[in-house]
């Protein structure tokens, strides 16, 4: 599998020759891989909670029809 | 208020990091531009890094996300700062990233906003917005932006300044 690059611009030099590619390093990969894990785990807990509130709202508003209220009377008291 | 091309830059392939080194000293602020797509190996996030700083708890970001159906709001410390529309997905709109970075020069924390919009299915539409700050006080001199996966080929990004003048 060939190694990642990373294309580095030198705004020091003249136009036309700031432009390197170099490979990433060992840390640089590492830390590409933390990142995506991190940004993954809680993208899953974020999608859980939604989840999770969603069947809330759900479950109550089951439960306060079976009491008698209209859809929209239990709408109007767990939100829209 | 002027704004300068400092650089534009087209990746002849596909490329895990872009890295503005050296940035000039002589600007208010910084715009940055990104048209391009990333890779299918990631999802349509992009980082930052200011002068080589990758500690996430450095960074603190608000990011809003929006189409006709549902808004959601997320707060962290971490790089997020935009995204690119991930290859494969349907998009028919431009996949551009813009950012604004406020006072790179100060000497005190650094803010900036991006915002970028995408779709996954080529007929619903999500506008993003992230607005973050570093907690810096040095001058910002090199700038590098990394998505998941690769930005691919053909991607353009360029480095402007703001200047009073």
């Amino acid at each position: 599998m060939e190694k990642p690059t990373k294309l580095i611009i030198d705004l020091s030099k003249p136009k036309g020759k700031r432009e390197s590619i170099v490979p990433l390093t060992a840390e640089e990969i590492a830390q590409r891989e933390a990142d995506a894990l991190a940004h993954a785990e809680a993208r899953a807990q974020r999608e859980d909670e939604e989840q999770a509130k969603a069947e809330a709202k759900a479950s109550a508003l089951a439960k306060l029809t079976a009491l008698g209220l209209t859809e929209d009377e239990a709408l109007a008291i767990v939100g829209a | 208020m002027g704004i300068n091309l400092i650089e534009t830059v087209e990746l002849a392939s596909d490329t895990a990091s872009i890295e503005f080194a050296s940035v000039p000293q002589d600007g208010l602020d910084l715009y940055i531009e990104i048209s391009g797509r990333t890779s299918e190996n990631g999802d349509y996030t992009v980082r930052v890094a200011f002068n080589n700083d990758t500690t996430n708890s450095n960074y603190y970001r608000m990011f809003l996300s929006v189409n006709n159906t549902s808004a959601t709001a997320t707060s962290n410390a971490d790089r997020l700062f935009g995204g690119l529309t991930v290859n494969g997905y349907t998009s028919p709109i431009h996949n551009t990233l813009t950012a604004r970075i406020f006072a790179y020069t100060s000497n005190y924390n650094k803010g900036y906003l991006t915002q970028f919009q995408s779709s996954d299915d080529g007929s619903s539409y999500r506008q993003m917005q992230t607005a973050g700050e570093w907690a810096n006080s040095s001058a910002i001199e090199t700038i590098a932006l990394i998505p998941e996966g690769n930005f691919l080929a053909n991607s353009v990004a360029s480095l402007y300044t703001i200047t009073a003048d």
